[in-house]
């Protein structure tokens, strides 16, 4: 037993949730009111990876180990009068009176500090249920209130209760076109700068880069929320297929920060998702693994707005979902190799791993997407994402050096001193990129100075 | 000009070339259209062919002289027979073998000097009767052979390959008892229609670029009755024949043809594409269609508002709509033209691929009473929505209001 339990905070944390708790009873077969779909006797994919994310009560049902919290009702109560509502447990949805108001200090001090007992208490219950706990999954955006806020102060206190169990993070990085506050840069790098030591490995979602992929692939006029968390649930889904059915590549948490994080602070492997067709254009497009294993390295085709030709790669996973074969990997992997813009640091000796999971990606019904036989996802813990760091810390820095808005947090007992510690921090960070991007030796050593 | 027109010579490499063959060269597929002598060429056979995605030479043009027609313009080329690199073709065993036979001895990969590792692929390898899907594009397949047995196949992908016998696959699929899907994208059929009734049961059928005549979509239609779902993407249609529009489908998709009018389809189509035709009018169809949910006009040649209000009367049910890309939101920005649809269009739950919400639904229509469409039927409706609504906040109520009432 090697069971995940699966956070979603905020607004933005529990529509995810949505799309990809959808996506999952989808996979697994498994109806919107918990029971096994007809004709199925036991849920697809293995009961052994099945049961990292659903369990069975006595009654035949299955329940997602998911918890959903946010500080204001609104969101959940969508989810408690929703067409999933009987596959949660009420226990699991958890909502407060008060919004953040996209308010890191609110959610993180004030607001979310009354709420925090309540949902240590519910995931410390849902721990005792499980018989071989590896961790947790969080969702959360980093622009928003709760998810900033409350999203760190539950990660802080998790990682003193659960030292020892994984935790990964899917963060939404804000992006302009779905702004929702002009605070978001503010609560990005506060929330970045409390989590940075206690989160394993984070998969950062940038809003920017999903709103163009639906947009340009998908044929979206004008993409809502939805889309984009339609799209992030596939990409979610690609991420966490190793863990939910038989594979042998990342099949527990653990083995992903293994793989892929090489220094406790650089852990945002950047990822790349292929094909996102509509279903006009799926027909054209042959999607053979060497198409889709290409575009998967496309900027285009990356969920944070970055180039990693700009940068080098520590480490990259393929991990391959439906019909693919050896020789065609093989085949796809040289032609990426022949394409010289994939760089690997000098100091790693391995990096490049590849997996598979046999179950081809779901689509829901009605959706946009084409349904493929094959899709691939990539990780990669690239320097390139840095950029990523550099963007939003320019527009921190903005607002800072007027100290705008910056009373609406000291309002709610926070020190400005944190706000230039947590920007120290993330400077920090972006030096540290730009350390591991060094080759480790100097050829020119000597010759001359 | 002397030119004698063979219909199978032999070629170097010791396979025979006729006619009307589909060949693969370096991976292109391509089609025999002349098999002779060129004067250009007075020691060799010269092979006319068209290609199916490639730019070619020519329009099947020597010197001035038409030698075999085109559908496609500079699609055509002549080919010397001796340089003629033809890909070996395969039988459908030969390919599965090569590609899920015994695997392939898994040699070591490197980027710069790092190893790569593959984890995981073996389970897939040498186990035909366990596979479910099974993708074999561009394999160079003629032929459908029955030698290895495929219990579990749900889903088989015959894309891009050489098969010209329309009976062939569907006697094959007869071997496949669970298979559901069939990916027939790029295949070339020329023969008779077929009549054996099949019995597996296939759903969905994607004849994307196949270029069917009327004998294969009888075939389609009379062999397969368990089909629910029907691609015929890009295969140059003008129109839809009765044969397709009585099927009892699901989803029928049209995309990328040349259709200018609004086909008439089966009451069981709950979806239907017709993205990328060159429909102007939705008027001239008179039948009013009850369970379409789902339509797809985008890239379409529609310029008036008259045929958007067309679209509720002939479905009534319609909850999603598709319809960006016409001439007729050209000039204006597209939030204007999908809050003017939204309002005249009551059923409607997605625009465009994004969903309405009850907020948005409401701010469109209110915003579409502020643009005094007094005349139109609709305006009364909304009207009457409205007056009765509690939100005597609103300012663009009270403008509907005072010139309503």
């Amino acid at each position: 037993m090697r069971e995940v339990i699966s956070v979603n905070v905020g607004q933005a944390g529990c529509q995810i949730g949505n799309s990809c708790w959808e996506l999952y009873s989808l996979e697994h077969g498994i109806q919107p009111d918990g029971y096994l779909k007809e004709g199925l006797t036991r849920p697809k994919g293995g009961e052994e990876g099945f049961s990292t994310f659903f369990s069975e009560t006595g009654s035949g049902k299955y329940v997602p180990r998911a918890l959903y919290v946010d500080l204001e009702p609104n969101v959940v109560d969508e989810v408690r009068t929703g067409k999933y509502k009987d596959l949660f447990h009420p226990e699991q949805l958890i909502t407060g009176k008060e919004d953040a108001a996209n308010n890191y200090a609110r959610g993180h001090y004030t607001v979310g500090r009354d709420l925090l007992d309540d949902v240590l208490e519910r995931i410390r219950r849902m721990a005792d249920q499980c018989d071989g706990l590896q961790g947790f999954l969080f969702t959360h955006s980093l622009g928003g209130g709760t998810g900033s806020g409350f999203g760190s102060l539950l990660l802080e206190q998790l990682s003193l209760e659960y030292g020892k169990k994984a935790k990964l993070e899917f963060a939404v990085y804000p992006g302009p076109q779905m702004s929702t506050s002009v605070v978001e840069p503010y609560n990005t790098v506060l929330t970045t700068h409390t989590t940075l030591e206690h989160a394993d490995c984070t998969f950062m979602v940038d809003n920017e880069a999903i709103y163009d992929i639906c947009r340009r692939n998908l044929d979206i006029s004008r993409p809502s929320f939805s889309s984009l968390n339609s799209l992030i649930a596939q990409v979610v889904s690609s991420v966490t297929a190793s863990l939910r059915f038989d594979g042998s590549l990342n099949v527990d948490l653990n083995e992903f920060q293994t793989n892929l994080v090489p220094f406790p602070r650089i852990h945002f492997p950047l990822v790349g998702y292929a094909p996102v067709v509509s279903s006009a254009r799926a027909i054209h497009e042959s999607n053979s693994v060497a198409e889709i294993t290409n575009a998967c390295f496309e900027p285009g085709n990356q969920m944070v707005k970055c180039d990693p030709r700009a940068g080098k790669y520590m480490a990259t996973c393929l991990l391959y979902r439906g019909d693919a074969v050896t020789r065609d990997v093989q085949n796809a992997v040289s032609q990426v190799k022949a394409k010289k813009t994939v760089q690997l640091v000098d100091w790693i000796p391995t990096g490049f791993k590849i997996g598979i999971c046999y179950q081809p990606p779901t689509v829901p019904p009605e959706s946009d997407f084409a349904a493929v036989s094959r899709a691939v996802c990539m990780l990669s813990n690239t320097t390139a994402i840095a950029e990523a760091w550099r963007r939003i810390d320019k527009k921190f820095d903005l607002m800072y050096s007027k100290r705008a808005f910056v009373h609406w947090y000291v309002g709610e007992g926070m020190e400005e001193g944190e706000f230039t510690e947590a920007r120290e921090d993330l400077a920090a960070l972006e030096r540290d990129y730009e350390e591991v991007g060094f080759d480790s030796n100097d050829p020119e050593e000597g010759e001359e100075y | 000009m002397d030119s004698t027109v063979e219909s199978t010579v032999e070629s170097t490499m010791g396979r025979d070339i006729h006619l009307n063959q589909r060949l693969s060269i370096k991976g292109e597929l391509c089609t025999v259209k002349y098999l002779g002598s060129l004067p250009c060429w007075p020691d060799d056979t010269a092979v006319g062919v068209e290609w199916d995605e490639r730019a070619g030479k020519n329009d099947g043009e020597y010197n001035g002289d038409k030698l075999f027609d085109v559908t496609r313009r500079q699609s055509g080329s002549f080919l010397k027979l001796s340089k003629c690199r033809v890909d070996e073709k395969r039988l459908l065993s030969t390919a599965l073998m090569y590609q899920y036979g015994d695997s392939a001895n898994v040699e070591e990969m490197k980027i710069g000097k790092k190893r790569v590792e593959i984890v995981g692929f073996d389970k897939l390898q040498s186990q035909f009767d366990v596979l479910r899907v099974v993708s074999l594009a561009r394999m160079c397949v003629y032929e459908l052979d029955s030698a290895i047995q495929l219990p579990k196949l749900e889903s088989l992908d015959l894309s891009f390959n050489l098969l010209q016998s329309f009976t062939n696959v569907l006697s094959f699929i007869e071997c496949l008892p669970s298979i559901q899907k069939l990916n027939l994208t790029g295949n070339r059929f020329d023969d008779k229609p077929c009549e054996a009734m099949c019995t597996v049961p296939l759903v969905s059928l994607n004849m994307t670029m196949t270029y069917p005549g009327d004998g294969i979509l009888k075939s389609v239609h009379r062999c397969l009755p368990t089909l629910e779902e029907l691609v015929l993407c890009d295969n140059a249609m003008t129109s839809v024949n009765d044969e397709i529009g009585q099927m009892p489908l699901r989803s029928l998709d049209l995309s990328m043809n040349r259709i200018t009018q609004i086909p008439s389809v089966s009451h069981t189509v709950k979806s239907l594409n017709l993205s990328f035709n060159e429909i102007e009018t939705l008027t001239t169809l008179l039948t009013v269609h009850h369970s379409l949910q789902a339509l797809d006009l985008r890239h379409n040649y529609i310029s008036h508002w008259d045929e958007i209000d067309s679209i509720t009367t002939h479905y009534p049910r319609l909850t999603r709509l598709r319809i960006n890309n016409n001439p007729l939101f050209a000039s204006i920005p597209i939030e204007e033209a999908e809050f003017e649809i939204i309002s005249r269009i009551s059923s409607l739950e997605r625009i465009n691929g994004h969903d309405i919400t009850e907020k948005e639904r409401e701010n469109a229509e209110l915003w579409w009473l502020s643009q005094w469409h007094t005349s139109h039927p609709k305006w009364k409706e909304l009207c009457a929505k409205y007056i009765t609504a509690t939100k005597p906040s609103n300012l663009r109520y009270r403008q509907a209001v005072t010139h309503f009432g």
